[in-house]
């Protein structure tokens, strides 16, 4: 597996489609710290957004970057067409690590924060990074690994999914019936929705429960897309 | 042993029904050639056995899941040197490096690609391209080679040295090829599936045109003479001698030259 993660990252690197997505995540933490003493959960709420966003956009990029032909050699290597699948998520997973890193301690290094972190910071942002990088991840997937990645406006598609998810409190508000079609949609809220306000994360059963939520979640849709990859390959 | 058994299998891509109610085994070590028409279903097939293809009804049963798979047109935006591109595809199957490099360096000879190995693939001639994909099949030493019109696109000269090169493979893979051209079926198939619409009409065993070929071993004066004689396999062994092998059809012309360049033939067997 790991040669087929070098020779993935090789060749997006050599494809030169990480530029635009690398570009803007960058340009986007530079400008959101381009001010000092800003509130240190919103900041990375704010962050946490923009991987959302860039992640979809990498993991479109990477199932993308391989011919047909090239891929049915590289799944003949492999053995089982699923790890193809999973060796896409890995690369994705290294492509992402410095991204990641960056997001969390650019801020810190540059002190670009109101107030000092603590341990429950540190875990509270770690996890609403890798939570909406996760979010991306099965998004991009949906509209590039599966029968979905052959219509006409799977970019298009993948968009629309992330802003619905991420103005779904809004939808929600105009009509309560929307609440049933939502729960479909990455739950971004029971994430950012303890990032407003005050710099402080509560461990109280609320924040649990809604983690325990979004793990569910996350796994169903990474369980379901590996059997629409399944069907897709067959 | 049979590889691969099909009964009343069918693909449907996107509503068309690409095979139709396909019956058939295939024992190891055969060489079958699928033939038919374009469209009518060859590569379809040749992607059902290997496993590519899934059937959409019927029953299919494959007995290895060692394939090497050699498409018909090679991937056009592989963003790697053709030695690269070798090292990493066979270090997704072979364990020890040591034994990778030296075999990428024996098909590379075999091939006669070793001086393209450091020019970037998509510089590469549609041959060498074509080689390229064979020897990154045999690197996974596949109990069985898929080949999907592995002539396409090549001279004639290219054809008949692909040919040759395919021939002199080892004798107990299992090797299923489409084709339209006679020259790679009359050379290397033992059994040969004609495929209309979908469905296979015809499945003839043929015999008695395998290519025979000559073991010939020479005392050589220097390496160097027998290095630019086409359509031969050959291993330097001790300091002067070597074997070839040849077909018996080109055997004729390369004694010749071993024995116009000064080489003393030593001996000369028949070999399948």
């Amino acid at each position: 597996m790991s040669a087929f993660i070098r020779y993935q990252l090789i060749s997006f690197v050599r494809s030169l489609k990480f530029i635009p997505p690398f570009a803007i995540f960058f340009v986007w933490v530079f400008i959101l710290y381009a001010y000092k003493n800003v509130p240190i959960l919103s900041s990375y709420g704010a962050s946490s957004i923009a991987m959302y966003l860039i992640m979809t956009w990498i993991t479109m990029s990477i199932f993308t970057l391989d011919e047909e032909s090239e891929k049915h050699i590289l799944i003949s290597h492999l053995k089982r067409k699923v790890s193809y699948l999973f060796g896409k998520w890995l690369t994705i997973l290294v492509i992402m690590m410095p991204l990641l890193l960056f997001a969390i301690f650019y801020p810190i290094f540059t002190e670009s924060f109101k107030g000092d972190m603590s341990l429950k910071l540190y875990v509270y942002a770690f996890y609403s990074h890798l939570a909406f990088m996760t979010f991306g991840i099965l998004v991009g997937t949906l509209f590039s690994a599966t029968k979905l990645a052959t219509k006409k406006y799977a970019w298009l598609s993948s968009v629309l999914i992330i802003v619905v998810s991420l103005s779904s409190k809004s939808i929600i508000e105009i009509s309560s019936f929307f609440k049933w079609i939502m729960w479909i949609f990455p739950p971004v809220f029971k994430v950012i929705g303890y990032m407003e306000g005050e710099d402080q994360v509560l461990l109280n059963t609320s924040v649990i429960i809604d983690s325990v939520f979004v793990a569910i979640y996350l796994i169903i849709v990474a369980v379901m897309l590996v059997s629409l990859f399944r069907k897709k390959e067959r | 042993m049979n590889i691969f058994e099909a009964n009343q299998a069918c693909k449907q891509i996107d509503g068309i029904m690409i095979l139709k109610e396909v019956s058939l085994s295939i024992s190891k070590g055969e060489k079958v050639a699928i033939t038919g028409n374009n469209g009518s279903g060859k590569s379809s097939l040749l992607k059902l056995i290997g496993g590519i293809y899934e059937e959409t009804a019927g029953k299919v049963k494959r007995f290895q899941n060692n394939i090497g798979y050699v498409p018909e047109h090679f991937p056009e935006s592989i963003r790697f040197k053709l030695q690269d591109y070798l090292i990493l595809m066979g270090k997704m199957t072979n364990k020890s490096d040591e034994e990778m490099f030296k075999r990428i360096a024996n098909y590379a000879e075999l091939f006669s690609i070793t001086e393209f190995l450091t020019t970037p693939l998509n510089h590469c001639s549609k041959g060498t391209k074509q080689k390229a994909g064979i020897i990154q099949a045999l690197l996974k030493n596949p109990d069985l080679l898929l080949l999907d019109e592995p002539l396409t696109g090549l001279d004639d000269k290219a054809k008949i040295e692909l040919t040759n090169q395919l021939s002199l493979l080892s004798g107990d893979k299992t090797i299923i090829f489409t084709a339209h051209e006679p020259l790679l079926i009359e050379r290397i198939a033992n059994r040969v599936l004609t495929v209309e619409s979908g469905r296979i009409v015809s499945d003839s065993t043929v015999k008695g045109n395998k290519e025979k070929f000559i073991c010939i071993r020479a005392k050589i004066p220097a390496r160097e003479i027998i290095e630019d004689i086409p359509s031969i396999k050959y291993k330097v062994i001790g300091m002067n001698s070597v074997e070839i092998i040849v077909s018996t059809k080109e055997s004729d012309k390369v004694l010749a030259i071993l024995l116009n360049r000064g080489c003393s033939i030593l001996e000369l067997t028949e070999k399948r």
